[in-house]
This record gives C-alpha cells, sequence and structure tokens, in this order.
C-alpha cells in the first residue's frame, strides 16, 4: 500500500515536471507583456521535432551539441513568431493578440504535419535512461529524474535571470509599465525579443526531453499547452515559482484522482478541484492581487 | 446625418430584413428539398445559421462584458444533449417535438450557466478563463461517463427537426433580442463594468448581478444552438464540444469584431465562407495542395488580425441592423 | 463597413464559381487529414492514391462492357463531426460522387452517414467499428468487424490459448473505438470465468500513464489488453515494464503499424493482438498490396490503408457488377458482395451493412507481426 502510495507521488513528480517545462514559458511571456500564448504548446512540439530532425539528419550528434542548437533555433523561430505576429498588436486591445497566438499556433501544427508527417515519434534515447529499483517495488527511471531536475533547476535559473539581472529587471519593469520604461531609455523590443528567445529555447529543451521521455506528434502541444496554461493559472500566472507549483499541483491532483478515485473522471475531478482552489484564491497560489485606480 | 435619416425610412430596416431572411431560407430550402438548389450551400447556410446564434451570443460576455470565457462549447452540449434526449425519449408530433426539445435545451443550458456563472464571477480577468474553461472539460467529462447518454458513441438516430427555415427563425429572434438587450439598459451596464467595473459599483450596479445575466443569456442561447444543432446533425458525440470547438467559436468572435453584432454575423459567415473556398478552389488548382488549407486558414486569420486589430468590424455596426430610434441617430457605422 | 460587404459578396460571388464538372467516375474520400488521428488519414490516402494509381492504369472502371477512368476526390475532415457533415455534402452535392468511402473515425461516418442515407449514395466506412454506424441504414456499410466480435475474439484467445486468470484493460475513454472494444472484452472474460482486476481509462492524447499502470500492477493481472492505437500502445508498454510489471500485452487492430514496433522495441515482444490479416499468410491479395503499398509510399502498411484498399476495390466490384453508375443498383452490389478476395481477407455481406469476416492473431515475434491463429 505504502510502496504503491509513494510510486504514484514519484509519478506526479515526473507529470508535474514535463507541465512545468511548458508552464515556465508560458508564465515568462505573459508576466512581460501579458500575452496568454496560445501557439506556446506548439513552440514545445516543434522544440522537439527540431531536436528529432537534428539527430535523424546528423547521426552521432551528441546529446550536449544537439540540445542548444536545437534551443538556439527554437529561440530564433521564437523571435520570429513575435517579430512578424505579435509586434505589431502589442499595443492592441489584448484579446486580438490571444487570437493571433491561436492562428500561429494551428499553422505550427499543420506546418510541421506536412513537413514532418503526422505520426508520433521518439527521440532516439541518447540521455540514461536505466530503471532504478528504490525497493518495495518503487521504481523511478533516470531519464525521469533528470526530466523533474531540469524542471527545477529551470526554475531556479529563470528565477535568477528575471529578479538578479539588468535585463531580467527591465522585463519585470516592462510588465509593470510599459511607457515609462521606454521613457527611461530601454530598447522595448529587444527586452521583449529576449522574452520569446528565452521562453522558446526553454520550450524547445522540454521537447526534446518530452522526446525521449515519451513521444512527440505534431498535435500534442495543444492538450499539453492547456494543461500547462492552467497550471500556470493555478500557481498565479506571471509568478515562476507559482508555474512550478501549479504544474505540481495539477499533476497531482490528477494522479491522485486515478490512483484514488477514478481514472473516468480524472478531468473532471482535478479541474473540480482546481476551481474550487481558485475561489478560494482568486489569484492562484503565489499570484498578487492587482491594485485597480478608480 | 442627412443620409442617416434618409436611411431610416427607407426598406432597409430590421423587421424587413427579418422577414426578407425568412422568407428567402423557407424559399431556399424548399428548392434545395427539390432538387434546384445545390445542398451543399444549403448544408452551409445552415451552419452559418447555428454559428452565428453560439458566437453573438458569446459576444455579449466576450464583447460587451469584456470578459474572457473559454467555456461556451460546454453550454452547447447541455443544450445539444437535452434537445437530443427530447426528442429521443418522448414520443412527440414533429410540430411540437423541435420547439419542446429547442425550449428544453435553453432552459437547461440557462440553468446551468446561471449556476456556472455564479461560482465563475468571484474571479476575473485569466482567472475567469480556467473557470470556464474548467466547467467546460467538466461538462464533457461527465457526458463521456454517463452510459445514457451514450458515453464517448454519442447519441445517433436523432430525429431530424432542424432545416434552414428553423435555423433562420432561431437566428432572427436570437439576433433580435441579443440587439434589444445591448440597447437596454443592461446593456449600458454591461459597456460600463468593461470599460471600469469598479465605477459601475460607485453608481450603484450590481455588478455580479448584470454579468450573472449576460452570462445565464449567453449559456442560454449556446444552448439553442446545441438543440438546434443536434436536430440538425442527428448524431452527437461528447467530443464535439471539446475546447477545440470552443477555440472555432473564439476566433469567428473575434474575426467579426467584439462587442459589435454585425461583426458577429460577418465573423462567422468570413470564415465559414473562407474554410470552403479554401476546400474547392485547392482542390480545383490541384489535389495535392488541398493539404495546405490548414496552413493557409490560420495566415488568413492571422494576417487580418494584424490588419484590422478589433476585427472586421470591432465595436461598429450595420447601421440597418440596429433599432430604428438608433438607425434615426445615424449608429456609428 | 463598405469595404466589409464588399469582401463578403467577392467571397460569396467566388465561392459560387468553384464547381467544376469532370469527366469519369467520381468516388468521393471523407479522411482525417489533419486533426489528432491524422496519421489514419495519410493511410487512407495513400491506400485511395495505389488503388487510383491501379485501377486506371488498366483503363478504369469497366461500366457495361466501357471503361472509365476513376478520380477520387479525396477531402480532409479534421476527424471533426461537423467538418465530415460538410465534406459529405460537398462530395454529393458538388463533385455528384456515386459513393463515398470514410471516414475513418466513427464519429464522423456517423455523421456523414444520415447524409449519404437521406441522398441514397452508398458509403463504405474502412474502420469505423461503432455497430451505430451501419445501424437501420440501407446505403451505409463498414469493410472491418465490428467491436463486439473483435473484444469477444481477443478475450477468448486471453481465457484459451494465454490461459489467463486475470485480466486488466487500460483504454481511451474519450473514443468510442477503444471504449466499445474494452467493454466487450470485460464481459467476454467474465463470462469465460476469468476475472478483471483492473479497468482503467485515460484521455486522448495522455502520454503519462505512470498513475493508472501502478495502480493496475498493483492487482497483478495476468494479461494487460491495451485496446489503443500505435501511437499510445509503445509508450503503455514501455511505462509498464519499467514500473516492473511482468504481464503479457494483448490488444486489437489498433496496433496494427510498424511504428508500434519501431517505438515500442523489444517491450513489444511477446504480445498479442488481433488483425483483419497477417502479412506472412499466404494469400496473394494481402501479399501484392503489402508490396506494392511499401514500395510506391516506403512506408509499412497498417489496419487503416488495408481496410481502405478493400473498401475502394469492394465498391469498384459493385459498380462493374452493377454496371451502370445507379448508386441503388449499386448499393444492392455491394449489399451481395460473396467471398470478396481483399487484402484483409474474405469479405461477404449478407445483406446488411456489416460484413461477415474472420479475426487473425498475430504474435509479435523478432521485431516482426508473425501469424499466430485465426478467430472465426
Amino acid at each position: 500500500m505504502i510502496a504503491t502510495a509513494i510510486q504514484q507521488l514519484l509519478n506526479a513528480a515526473q507529470l508535474g515536471a514535463v507541465y512545468a517545462l511548458i508552464a515556465l514559458g508560458y508564465t515568462m511571456v505573459y508576466g512581460t507583456i501579458r500575452l496568454i500564448n496560445f501557439a506556446h504548446g506548439d513552440i514545445f512540439m516543434l522544440g522537439g521535432f527540431v531536436g528529432f530532425l537534428l539527430v535523424s539528419v546528423i547521426p552521432g550528434l551528441p546529446v550536449a551539441v544537439m540540445i542548444p542548437l536545437a534551443m538556439f533555433i527554437t529561440a530564433m523561430i521564437g523571435v520570429m513568431i513575435e517579430r512578424v505576429a505579435y509586434r505589431k498588436l502589442r499595443n492592441a486591445q489584448r484579446m486580438s493578440l490571444v487570437i493571433t497566438a491561436l492562428g500561429v499556433g494551428i499553422f505550427l501544427e499543420n506546418l510541421v504535419r506536412i513537413l514532418v508527417g503526422p505520426q508520433a515519434r521518439q527521440i532516439p534515447a541518447q540521455l540514461p535512461n536505466k530503471v532504478l529499483k528504490l525497493g518495495g517495488g518503487v521504481v523511478i527511471t533516470e531519464d525521469k529524474i533528470l526530466v523533474i531536475l531540469i524542471s527545477l533547476a529551470l526554475m531556479v535559473i529563470l528565477w535568477v535571470f528575471v529578479n538578479r539581472t539588468l535585463i531580467g529587471t527591465a522585463m519585470r519593469a516592462v510588465a509593470d509599465n510599459r511607457d515609462a520604461v521606454q521613457l527611461m531609455g530601454v530598447n522595448l523590443n529587444l527586452i521583449i525579443a529576449t522574452t520569446f528567445a528565452v521562453g522558446s529555447a526553454l520550450a524547445a529543451a522540454g521537447g526534446i526531453f518530452f522526446g525521449q521521455a515519451y513521444s512527440i506528434d505534431p498535435y500534442m502541444g495543444i492538450d499539453l499547452g492547456w494543461k500547462a496554461f492552467i497550471a500556470a493559472v493555478i500557481g498565479g500566472i506571471g509568478s515562476i515559482e507559482g508555474a512550478v507549483i501549479g504544474s505540481f499541483l495539477l499533476a497531482g491532483v490528477e494522479v491522485l484522482t486515478v490512483a484514488y478515485l477514478s481514472s473516468n473522471l480524472k478531468n473532471g475531478i482535478a479541474f473540480g478541484l482546481l476551481i474550487i482552489l481558485l475561489l478560494i484564491r482568486p489569484n492562484g497560489i503565489m499570484g498578487r492581487a492587482e491594485l485597480k485606480k478608480v | 446625418m442627412n443620409m442617416a435619416d434618409q436611411q431610416g425610412k427607407t426598406l432597409v430596416r430590421f423587421r424587413n430584413i427579418a422577414i426578407a431572411t425568412i422568407l428567402v431560407a423557407t424559399l431556399v430550402q424548399f428548392l434545395g428539398n427539390v432538387g434546384l438548389f445545390n445542398n451543399y450551400y444549403l448544408h452551409i447556410l445552415t451552419v452559418i445559421g447555428i454559428n452565428i446564434i453560439l458566437v453573438a451570443s458569446l459576444n455579449l460576455v466576450n464583447g460587451y462584458l469584456g470578459e474572457f470565457a473559454l467555456g461556451h462549447a460546454g453550454f452547447m452540449a447541455v443544450g445539444a444533449y437535452v434537445a437530443a434526449l427530447i426528442a429521443l425519449k418522448i414520443p412527440l408530433p414533429a410540430l411540437v417535438r423541435l420547439p419542446l426539445s429547442l425550449l428544453g435545451g435553453v432552459v437547461a443550458a440557462g440553468v446551468i450557466g446561471y449556476l456556472v456563472g455564479r461560482v465563475t464571477f468571484k474571479t476575473v480577468g485569466d482567472y475567469l478563463a480556467i473557470i470556464t474553461l474548467g466547467f467546460n472539460m467538466i461538462i464533457v467529462n461527465a457526458i463521456q461517463n454517463i452510459d445514457y447518454l451514450g458515453g464517448p458513441r454519442g447519441l445517433t438516430a436523432i430525429p431530424k427537426g432542424t432545416n434552414l427555415v428553423t435555423v433562420a427563425v432561431c437566428t432572427v429572434i436570437t439576433y433580435w433580442i441579443l440587439r434589444n438587450l445591448v440597447d437596454s439598459v443592461y446593456g449600458r451596464m454591461w459597456l460600463c463594468i468593461r470599460e471600469n467595473a469598479i465605477a459601475g459599483e460607485l453608481i450603484g450596479i450590481d455588478v455580479n448581478k448584470v454579468k450573472n445575466l449576460a452570462f445565464t443569456i449567453a449559456a442560454a442561447f449556446a444552448g439553442l444552438a446545441g438543440g438546434l444543432y443536434a436536430q440538425y446533425q442527428q448524431f452527437i458525440t461528447p467530443k464535439s464540444f471539446d475546447y477545440l470547438k470552443t477555440t472555432d467559436i473564439l476566433v469567428m468572435l473575434y474575426l467579426g469584431g467584439m462587442g459589435s453584432l454585425s461583426g458577429s454575423i460577418l465573423g462567422v459567415v468570413a470564415y465559414t465562407v473562407l474554410m470552403e473556398l479554401l476546400r474547392n478552389v485547392l482542390g480545383m488548382v490541384a489535389p495535392q495542395l488541398a493539404d495546405l488549407r490548414m496552413l493557409i486558414s490560420p495566415l488568413i486569420l492571422v494576417l487580418i488580425m494584424l490588419t484590422r486589430q478589433y476585427g472586421l468590424m470591432g465595436n461598429r455596426e450595420w447601421r440597418w441592423l440596429l433599432p430604428d430610434r438608433k438607425q434615426a441617430e445615424g449608429g456609428d457605422a | 463597413m463598405k469595404k466589409s460587404a464588399w469582401l463578403l459578396s467577392g467571397l460569396l460571388v467566388l465561392a459560387s464559381l468553384t464547381g467544376c464538372q469532370q469527366n469519369g467516375v467520381k468516388i468521393g474520400v471523407s479522411a482525417p487529414i489533419s486533426g489528432d488521428i491524422a496519421a489514419l488519414g495519410q493511410s487512407t490516402k495513400n491506400a485511395v492514391l495505389l488503388a487510383q494509381e491501379e485501377i486506371n492504369a488498366k483503363g478504369g472502371i469497366d461500366i457495361g462492357g466501357k471503361k472509365q477512368k476513376v478520380t477520387f476526390i479525396i477531402e480532409d475532415d479534421e476527424n471533426k463531426p461537423e467538418s465530415a457533415a460538410t465534406v459529405f455534402q460537398k462530395m454529393i452535392n458538388q463533385d455528384k460522387v456515386v459513393a463515398i468511402i470514410g471516414s475513418q473515425s466513427s464519429k464522423c461516418s456517423n455523421a456523414g452517414a444520415p447524409i449519404a442515407e437521406a441522398a441514397g449514395v452508398p458509403q463504405i466506412s474502412p474502420w469505423s467499428t461503432n455497430p451505430n454506424v451501419t445501424k437501420d441504414k440501407k446505403f451505409v456499410f463498414r469493410a472491418c468487424f465490428i467491436d463486439p466480435f473483435q473484444g469477444k475474439a481477443v478475450a477468448g484467445f486471453a481465457r484459451g490459448k494465454m490461459k489467463a486468470q486475470t485480466a486488466a484493460v487500460l483504454y481511451d475513454v474519450a473514443s468510442d473505438y477503444n471504449k466499445g472494444i474494452a467493454e466487450v472484452f470485460r464481459d467476454e472474460f467474465t463470462k469465460a470465468g476469468g476475472k478483471i482486476v483492473g479497468f482503467e481509462t485515460y484521455n486522448t492524447n495522455d502520454k503519462d500513464f505512470s498513475a493508472q499502470l501502478s495502480k493496475i500492477k498493483g492487482a497483478s493481472p495476468d494479461v494487460l489488453f491495451l485496446p489503443n492505437y500505435f501511437n499510445d500502445v509503445p509508450l503503455q508498454v514501455q511505462q509498464a515494464r519499467k514500473l516492473g510489471m511482468t504481464c503479457k500485452f494483448i490488444g486489437s487492430d489498433g496496433w496494427d503499424n510498424q511504428e508500434l514496433i519501431k517505438m515500442g522495441g523489444k517491450d513489444m515482444e511477446g504480445s498479442f493482438f488481433s488483425n483483419h490479416y497477417s502479412p506472412d499468410v499466404d494469400r496473394p491479395a494481402s501479399k501484392t498490396f503489402i508490396a506494392n503499398y511499401t514500395k510506391k509510399f516506403n512506408t509499412q502498411v497498417d489496419a487503416a490503408a488495408a481496410l481502405t484498399y478493400d473498401s475502394v476495390y469492394i465498391l469498384v466490384k459493385a459498380i462493374e457488377k452493377a454496371g451502370k453508375l445507379d448508386p441503388k443498383a449499386i448499393r444492392d452490389a455491394i449489399a451481395n458482395t460473396k467471398d470478396f478476395d481483399g487484402a484483409t481477407g474474405a469479405i461477404t455481406f449478407n445483406g446488411s451493412g456489416d460484413p461477415v469476416k474472420g479475426a487473425v492473431m498475430i504474435r509479435i515475434d523478432n521485431g516482426k507481426f508473425v501469424f499466430d491463429s485465426a478467430v472465426n
């Protein structure tokens, strides 16, 4: 009994880590320009496929080269998307930007489907993926541990980047008051481009790990993207540590529902609990209520 | 203002347009039935009508009230299933069956909408988006698990009650009600809340109550669309009402323009016609290009949003669809 | 406002201009080219294109002694019922097709069936296993066996040859194909004296099944039945093995794709699944199809491709038998198909929309699908 419970907690941790990989990118873009980037799940997918293509085209490419290269390529694509599709709408009403993001997402899904094919793929495992037995029948694989550690590491790096560096400070300033920041002589375009580059690079790293531990297909970004978005909101959207907490919480609720209630009702119960949570804390776990001026 | 005065007196007024719409729909349906009108176009017109109801009703919440609700397809599901059950399980003559089943769908979706709204409007902004999305998923998940409702297999062999005429009548009535609501004192309150909720509260608006009114009405009309859909398609499955459907509705809504009922019509028509046009043109040019349809349509969507950031109509109306009094004032188109 | 009105009328005019006519026999195909089961759409398209090439290379369809070229109009239904309805309306009324192949998922076939039925256009769905699709319909057929048959076959195999006392099931609750077979399996396995110790579900597009599998592991079943598509199954099997589960795996025709082995690797070894045909059985029809398909598309055959290919030929044979392009005559000819020698085995229709055909059990052996036994 206890062994199963521990196993389920480990399962929740790995699922939560996957959500966190995407939720971090969501929350970062949101934190800077208040955009719910619905294309982010698809950039996650794209990053996975960039990694997959790199490995297929250049066999034997070491993973230490492949991952940074894929992150760089995806970051450039992210910056390009922002430049072409989002920049012009930066000062428009928020919702037109959201719809544009939806359009970009649909475009990416179908682009990958046509170019690479609709089948699910697995990126050949170059990372350690041995099974570790923890006793009492409890097991975990090395790649899952890696995913958990990486999502936590990324959270820390991102937190330091946003809170302790000059450009991070500029990002937070952009979030607070875009006009004032420009008056202070900050290059707004550069800051926002950096946000997208970092967010997309994170997504690419996530996509590649995901493609090794699970599999990637052109439409996977939709469901995962929504889940990650929900996780980011529960944590308090815009908050980096909130995104991670929200991800682990969502995964925990899902896994425990499957384990102790009914897998049929996984989505129903998970969302029911989340709604209750949001009613108790209407701004998410780590979110701050925004003060409104009359 | 001269132009406007003349407009007000011409034949181009809402009542006449409404009557003409229903007459034309009846004629087209008749011609379609006897094989003189392409049934494919008839089908597209019917789908457009149902989608106008969906999109225009969501416009109340997302456009006029300025919230970001993501669960419209869930209320459509409630309406569709209730209407389908009434049509399937209660033996009724066809003439009674349709109105009764639609009414059932409207009431059920409205009640659920009211209850969801009670909970939802304790939050605002993106948190509200998540809660509505959550309810959408819960509704779909619940239907999937109820064997009486067919589970994931859905309900088949629903009697065919909907055709272009019924859709036209329902669309016109929906549009008329929504238009008058937007023009009423409640419409002003919604706009006031959208622009500044706190100011609204200070001048004595019961914000939550007024918000929930919009939400309930929107949900009820989504239920109407669902009831029409179920009895047109004769088959429903929970997956037809998941967040992909909500996304479709949102795209049409924002394409047409928020806070504009005429925009909702335009958005639905433009999007539906665009998708079918791509299907036909690409297939005609070369069959291997047909694959590009789902690639080109999002590009066009992005392009339109980039050039017209408030959607095609954003906050403007077609003058001849406004109430007479406003028409005389010139509207703002 | 003026501009938008112009735009609108322009679109409408263009739309009305685009109905074009071509000569020869036109057959519609509704396939999920995009959307969550796009992989099946790809196979459908390939199979149809292969058949079209073969038929036209022979001069076309022989109708009353005169050969006519055939054109397949392949439309994307996005795996959405409402799109399937639109596609059916378009193909019937705009393209004036004589018959329709499709769609793959039961929900899309279900949405199209009332339209085909009302228009009196024969429809053959390659792979919609939901019994409701053909129920009470005159013009609607399918080329596959239905859920109850397959579920029973697999349950019988698990109890009989595999001698399983206990079984668990993990299936996609949001998809009717998976749920249909899972429930029949549960009932039949219990009826045959076995015990179901786990009945767990997941949702389409889930990729992590550890929670469900950990729960199933606690009940330690002899076999785990996975009636899911080949995209998901390797992940489920891998994750189960990594959790230390030692049971046998068993599946349904959704497994039939080489991707299963490519992704699943050696974890798939020794598993069984039910299928329509076996590549290594000495059937010329299967062999030729598999060879040609693999050569033309440089990819492996799967159940969707094979069933689509058979649907096309059932239809073509029926048109030739009818000797005219009359939907009613074609419909009667399909309904009276006897011992059609297809890639997926012999197919006979006894007047209803569901075929009488056998199933085979396939064993995965050294990375290959190997014939194990036949079920009738």
